[in-house]
Parts: C-alpha cells; sequence; structure tokens
C-alpha cells in the first residue's frame, strides 16, 4: 500500500521536471547485493534512478505506468569494466617522456560513440575506468565513464576516475630501461610529493597547482589507484607501499601470474582485485595450469573482479573473463556475476553510482537470455540511466 | 617626383563611394542608392544618397550598377612573409614568446593578389607545427612597407595547435594527454601573470597573459569531434578565456549540438567539406552542417596559401553552395570574423566611426562571376581595376 501511494506521487505534477516512470519485469532479477536472485522480479525506474526493486507479487503497479514486460529473460546490473583503454584514442595512451606523469589525464581523448566502445556496450558492459597506459610508472589519471553518451559531459561518471600506476612489467622498457628499485623509488616519491601537496594546500600553505591539484582526492580517498601490478613480489610492493604505507584507495589491477599469492595480505589490507586480462598461469614447479582468479578466490573475503585490459581483449567480452575464471576454479557463476557488477563498483568506488540493482542507483541494467557468465548467453536489450540504449532486434553488433 | 609629392599634401581629407547597394552587414541592413562618406581613414556617414549631400571638393567614387561590402577578414593566415617562410620555430613544444609581428612583409605579392580579391585584414599567425607557436600579428592589407602603419593591433591572437599535426615523437607531446596538459600549465601560467599584471616583466608569457586579461583571443587549431569540443571545453568552458576555434574540420559537426550550446566562436575552413567521415559517404559541407545543428557564430578561412589568400570569398561562396544559408555565408567573411577576433568597433562593417575597408564589386560578393572593382583601405585605394585586372 505504502508502495503504490508512492507510485501515485510520482506522477503527480509537483515534480517539476518531467521524470518519466516506468518498469522493468523479469522473471530472473539479479541484483548483485543481500537480495541476490529475485524470481519474477520488478525494477521500477524514475528518469534516471532505481527507485524499487523487489519481487511482482509485493508491488501494485498502477494502470497509466509503463511496463516493460521481458519474459523469461534475466535482468542484471550493467557489467562495469575496471581496465578500459578503448574509450578515446588508442594512440594517446602512453605519452612516457618522464617516468611519472600524474598530470595527465584521460579526459582530453575520450572519444563518445567510437565502435569498439559501442561493441563494449553491446556485450553489456555499461560502465568503464578508462585509463592511460602502463608505459611509465605513472601513466596519469583515468576517467570513469559510461559507454553510452553522445557527449563527454554525458559519459562522464567521475573525472579523475583513479591515478593509473603501472608499478613493473611494462615501465621498466623505460629509457634505456630502469629496474624496480628505481621504480618503486620514484613512485613513492612522486606520491610523497603529491599528497605533501595536498596536505600544505588543505592547510592553506601553498597555492593551487594544476600538476598536483587531483592528489587531493587521492589523500581523501574519493578516488582509487588502479594498479598494473603482477607476479608476487610486485604485487605485495603494491599492497604495501600504496596501500599499507601511503594509505591510498588502490586496488590490484592484472594480479596475474602468482600475484594470488598475496591473498592473505589482499584480505588484511582491504585490497581489491580485479583480475585479467591473463586468466590463468603456468606453475612451472607443479606442472600445472593454474586459474589466476581461482588462486585469489581461495582467501575468505576477498573482493575479486575481472579485467578486459581492453583492446587487450574486446571489451564485450568481459563475461568470458568471468566465465573462464570460474572454470578454472574461481569461486561460481554468482561470484563472477557479482566481481564484474559489485565488486568492480566497491573496488572503483562507485557503489553509490551503479554496479547493484537497488534503489539510488544509476538504472544501468542489461536483458540477457541467461546468466551473462554462461558463454551462451545474449545480450537482448541494455539500459543507461533508465534509457535504452540498445536493442539486438534492431541491429546487432555482433 | 615633387609634383607627386605635392599631389600627396593637398589631397583632400575627404572622399565619397556611391553605388547602387551598399551592404553594410551591421543587422542585415542594406542601402540602395548608397553614399559614403570617409574622412581620416573612416567611414564618417553612410546612408542614401538622396540624403546625404555631396561635399564639395572631394575625391567622388561612382558605381552606380555595384555593390560595396565590408572588406574581407580572413582569421587564418600564414601569408605574411609572401610565402610559406618563419611560421614553425619547433625546438620547444609551447612557445608563446615568439611573434610573427618580426615576419610580416606588409604589401608582398600575396597581400597585393589578396587585395584585389577583396581582403583587407588577416589575423597573420604561425604554423601548427607546436602546441603554442606564437603571436599572430592582425593586418591591414595596404601600400606600405612599413610594418607600424599596417598592424590593426598586435598580438592579433596567438596560435595554439591541439591535435593533427602538432604531435611530436620521442617527446613530451607524442600523445593529446600529454600535448592537453602542457596547454593546461601553459594556460595556468598566464592566468599567473595576468592576475599579478606584470606582462612587462615576463615577455615569455605576456602574449597569453593578455588573453586571460581579455584583450585578444586564442586562436586554435583543432579538429574532429573529440578535439573541438575539447578545444572549447578546456580554453571556453575551463579557463574562460576568448578563443576562435580554428578548422573544426573533419567529424568536428558531429558535436554540432553540444557545440552550438556554448555559443563558440568557430572558424571554418581551409576544408570545406566532409567526406571521410560521413556515414552515409557523401559530401557534406562543415559551415551547413554547423548552421543546422543551431550554430551561428561562424566564420570562414582560408589557411592561406592552403587555399590561396585571394580566394577568401570563394570559401565563403562554397559554404553557400554546400548548403548553408545565404547570410550565414555572407557575414562569414566580415562581421563574424571581426567578432570573433575582437575587432568589431575597427572592422568588418560598414558603419559611421568604423575603418573605410570597403570592397566595390560588380555583384554580389559570392558571386564568383564578377570582379572586385575597387578596394579601399582605411579610405585608401589598394586596387582599383581600371589600373589593370590583377586577379
Amino acid at each position: 500500500m505504502i508502495f503504490s501511494t508512492l507510485l501515485l506521487s510520482f506522477v503527480l505534477p509537483q515534480v517539476e521536471a518531467v521524470e518519466t516512470v516506468w518498469v522493468a519485469k523479469a522473471a530472473k532479477v539479479y541484483t548483485a547485493d543481500d537480495a541476490g536472485m529475485i524470481n519474477n522480479g520488478l525494477v521500477i525506474v524514475r528518469g534516471q534512478k532505481i527507485v524499487w526493486v523487489g519481487p511482482a507479487s509485493e508491488a501494485e503497479v498502477g494502470e497509466d505506468v509503463s511496463v516493460v514486460d521481458l519474459g523469461d529473460l534475466w535482468l542484471v546490473p550493467g557489467l562495469i569494466e575496471p581496465h578500459n583503454h578503448v574509450a578515446g584514442g588508442l594512440r594517446d595512451l602512453n605519452d612516457t617522456v618522464f617516468l611519472a606523469n600524474p598530470e595527465l589525464h584521460t579526459q582530453e581523448v575520450l572519444e563518445p560513440e567510437n565502435p569498439l566502445l559501442l561493441d563494449g556496450l553491446a556485450g553489456g558492459v555499461t560502465s568503464a575506468l578508462f585509463i592511460p597506459g602502463s608505459g611509465s610508472n605513472m601513466g596519469g589519471f583515468g576517467m570513469l565513464v559510461k559507454t553510452s553518451g553522445k557527449t563527454v559531459a554525458e559519459m562522464t561518471v567521475r573525472s579523475p576516475g583513479s591515478l593509473k600506476v603501472a608499478q613493473a612489467g611494462n615501465p621498466e622498457r623505460w629509457g634505456y630501461g630502469v629496474g624496480r628499485a628505481l621504480m618503486n623509488w620514484n613512485t613513492r616519491n612522486t606520491f610523497e610529493k603529491g599528497l605533501g601537496w595536498a596536505e600544505d594546500y588543505a592547510d592553506g600553505k601553498t597555492a593551487w597547482d594544476p600538476q598536483w591539484a587531483d592528489f587531493a582526492k587521492l589523500r581523501d580517498n574519493s578516488v582509487p589507484v588502479s594498479v598494473h601490478t603482477q607476479i608476487y613480489q610486485v604485487v605485495m610492493t603494491t599492497i604495501t607501499m600504496l596501500k599499507r604505507d601511503l594509505g591510498l584507495d588502490a586496488f590490484i589491477d592484472h594480479g596475474t601470474f602468482d600475484g594470488y599469492k598475496n591473498g592473505p595480505l589482499a584480505v588484511k589490507y582491504g585490497v581489491a582485485v580485479m583480475n585479467g586480462p591473463r586468466q590463468f598461469w603456468f606453475d612451472r614447479s607443479t606442472s600445472r595450469i593454474e586459474g589466476c582468479a581461482a588462486g585469489w578466490a581461495k582467501n575468505e573475503g576477498i573482493v575479486l573482479g575481472y579485467n578486459t585490459d581492453a583492446p587487450v581483449i574486446p571489451q564485450e567480452e568481459l563475461p568470458f573473463q568471468a566465465a573462464m575464471g570460474v572454470r578454472l576454479g574461481a569461486g561460481n557463476a554468482e561470484s563472477a556475476l557479482k566481481g564484474m557488477t559489485a565488486y568492480a563498483a566497491d573496488a572503483l568506488n562507485m557503489d553509490d553510482i551503479a554496479g547493484i540493482l537497488k534503489p539510488g542507483l544509476d538504472a544501468d541494467f542489461v536483458a540477457w537470455t541467461g546468466d551473462p557468465v554462461d558463454p551462451r548467453s545474449h545480450v537482448v536489450e541494455v539500459w543507461v540511466r533508465g534509457e535504452s540504449v540498445y536493442k539486438a532486434e534492431e541491429g546487432r553488433r555482433f | 617626383m615633387f609634383s607627386l609629392f605635392l599631389a600627396v599634401v593637398i589631397l583632400p581629407q575627404e572622399s565619397v563611394l556611391d553605388v547602387g547597394i551598399a551592404l553594410t552587414m551591421d543587422n542585415r541592413k542594406v542601402v540602395h542608392n548608397a553614399r559614403i562618406v570617409m574622412e581620416h581613414g573612416r567611414i564618417k556617414a553612410i546612408g542614401r544618397q538622396a540624403d546625404i549631400p555631396l561635399p564639395p571638393g572631394v575625391v567622388h567614387y561612382s558605381y552606380p550598377n555595384s555593390l560595396a561590402f565590408p572588406g574581407g577578414v580572413d582569421l587564418h593566415s600564414h601569408v605574411q612573409t609572401g610565402g610559406w617562410e618563419d611560421i614553425n620555430d619547433m625546438v620547444m613544444p609551447n612557445n608563446p614568446e615568439l611573434r610573427v609581428l618580426d615576419t610580416v612583409r606588409p604589401w608582398n605579392e600575396l597581400y597585393q593578389t589578396a587585395a584585389a580579391a577583396g581582403v583587407t585584414t588577416v589575423n597573420a599567425i604561425p604554423g601548427s607545427g607546436t602546441n603554442i607557436s606564437g603571436a599572430g600579428s592582425l593586418v591591414k592589407v595596404k601600400k606600405t612597407e612599413v610594418v607600424a602603419e599596417v598592424v590593426l593591433r598586435d598580438p592579433g591572437s596567438v596560435k595554439v595547435a591541439q591535435g593533427y599535426n602538432p604531435e611530436r615523437s620521442s617527446d613530451l607531446g607524442g600523445t593529446r594527454m600529454g600535448m592537453w596538459w602542457m596547454l593546461r600549465w601553459w594556460l595556468h601560467e598566464a592566468e599567473k601573470v595576468a592576475l599579478a599584471d606584470n606582462l612587462d616583466e615576463r615577455p615569455d608569457v605576456s602574449s597569453i597573459a593578455g588573453i586571460a586579461q581579455g584583450k585578444w583571443p586564442f586562436l586554435v587549431h583543432t579538429a574532429g569531434a573529440r578535439d573541438t569540443y575539447g578545444t572549447i571545453r578546456m580554453f571556453q568552458l575551463e579557463a574562460k578565456v576568448p578563443v576562435v576555434v580554428s578548422h573544426a574540420s573533419f567529424h568536428g559537426y558531429m558535436a554540432g549540438e553540444a557545440i552550438a550550446a556554448t555559443k563558440a566562436a568557430l572558424n571554418i575552413g581551409p576544408r570545406n567539406f566532409d567526406f571521410s567521415f560521413n556515414a552515409a559517404s557523401r559530401f557534406q559541407g562543415l559551415v551547413h552542417a554547423f548552421e543546422m545543428s543551431g550554430n551561428e557564430n561562424i566564420s570562414v578561412q582560408t589557411d592561406a596559401p592552403v587555399v590561396p589568400q585571394e580566394e577568401f570569398l570563394y570559401q565563403a561562396t562554397l559554404a553557400e553552395r554546400l548548403g548553408c544559408s545565404t547570410w550565414m555565408a555572407l557575414e562569414s567573411i566580415n562581421v563574424r570574423p571581426a567578432k570573433q577576433i575582437l575587432a568589431d568597433h575597427r572592422i568588418g562593417r560598414l558603419l559611421p566611426g568604423l575603418d573605410a575597408d570597403i570592397v566595390v564589386k560588380a555583384g554580389q560578393p559570392l558571386d564568383p562571376r564578377t570582379p572586385v572593382q575597387l578596394v579601399l583601405v582605411d579610405g585608401e585605394v589598394v586596387y582599383d581595376l581600371h589600373e589593370g585586372q590583377l586577379y
């Protein structure tokens, strides 16, 4: 009853901006939070936001409210890509004159509606962290975007979205070649300069400086550090240097090879792992193919998700990354799906924006023919901020 | 020799031009059987011949079957040396300290042809080899060898190139992230100097600090939807400095609606149409596309010598041929560019008080079939068809 009264109030003219209220109905509604899977579920959308999620039997929908009945389909939160390079110019990802370039921003090179991004959208990916490459220890600041949208402003969720740090396994190719000792010193030194500036600026002791301005957001943890890191020793440095010592909201944005041996340490310090694009590692000591995600998943309490590093793996194949993770032993289909939604949102510090179907968050969801982690499933329709932005029946992209 | 000198001395201060139709380009006002009175290089009066008596003893130009309109203002021109020379000094990625003024040859051959084609003011600028390539100079096309006599304003603008040329290999600025960061750094530097108002002490940044003080605009080489809107975002929306968005070619128009909302100053050319980026595989006129998406603040340009300086008016002809409205095309060569370069108190319209830069043509300005007959700059004849056709 309370609900139907609420629903009525939506259509009353007291709201100045006209916000459409509509309902999506599906046999399976997966929320990605504690409510889990709702059979015969309803999602009510008002304007760009979700206002109610629950079983159809608990809602009374007014006759004047339009209902999109998805029948037997699954309705799932839009997937979130934590490691994307295809939202803008591929040639503009590495400006590596210096070993650390904290002043660079991918916002400058975002290209709305580019084909690689639209493929991702058609694959159910609705949000992406668009970051610089790993040619230097700090490639610059990335931005958090919706994969749909005609303009930079429409696409932007948050800019900066993260600071891209690459600890090893690429940046050592800089110049004539640099070792981990120098790289780690340089990374730490740059952070301490930037965080020191942020502290002084907060205390009114120094002038605004465009080179360090965004470090204030790293300092207060409102923007995370996405870290290209892999291999046991390097990942350990990520956790200890960036999270434990510098207090940054860092997450592991590869974590491949035997990086998973740091599982207990990652849990202890609350560092999330977005595993990929490599999903397995050949362990010579046991002569076995080890699933990297499986290694991480053994640790209770780990926040584990997946990335494609698109274009390394095409953006639309993010669910295949999760499927491969599960196939090689990481958790189950549900934990894999949660990894691409709720857990990715958690790592990207956007859990108040999207990743879960719950009231107050953006109405980003996707109708699938079945479980997204099942490679046989395909996307039927995608909504971003309450708007239908892709319909397979009107022209499939793949 | 002596008699010639004497003739100059006794020349009357006033001159009068009578034409069949004068396009004032001020709110699209047209005067029939018009009389324009000029004094000391400025327009003193403009109106119908019936309303303005002919003063005695003046130089009188009479073209009863012709049109008069303001001289062309090309905001994107590199022929100040008479050729390609001296426009790119590319050791540093950013060079706000460089000046075109040092290279201007006032009455060079290319400017002479330009005058014969109705171009009276050019924004002489450096090339696009670096992100900030230097301060341009706003100059008149006049018969003199003295640079000081042709300068309308210096700097006229500062040239920035944001992509599609200034990318540097093996140096910072290999990508847009690097190039745009350096531009942001310089904008910040300009703002600091502008606020402290110590331009004299900082000749390295005084040209861009003047922009932060609103004295003249940036002129930015930019193209494609992402870069064109990005230019507007960085300069106009974020730094809040005057900026002319130059080229805006390729698929720049695909961001047309978002650009229209900013009322940005667009300076289109030398490429006048898009073929490659259009999904429909047809020729799309760029001015037309921007007009259709709601933009009004549009000028055209030649990027001379990319398109010859003397073909400036034809850039508007082509824009109209490819679909833009007639008045949009007419305004794109005089009043619009004059406003965009912040010089409309001097040039771009036929109004009392403004410079007497006037073109007389045997037909509509954009009609390529009719010749330019007489061109006045600051009231002085720089081209007269009777003395021999130059173009």
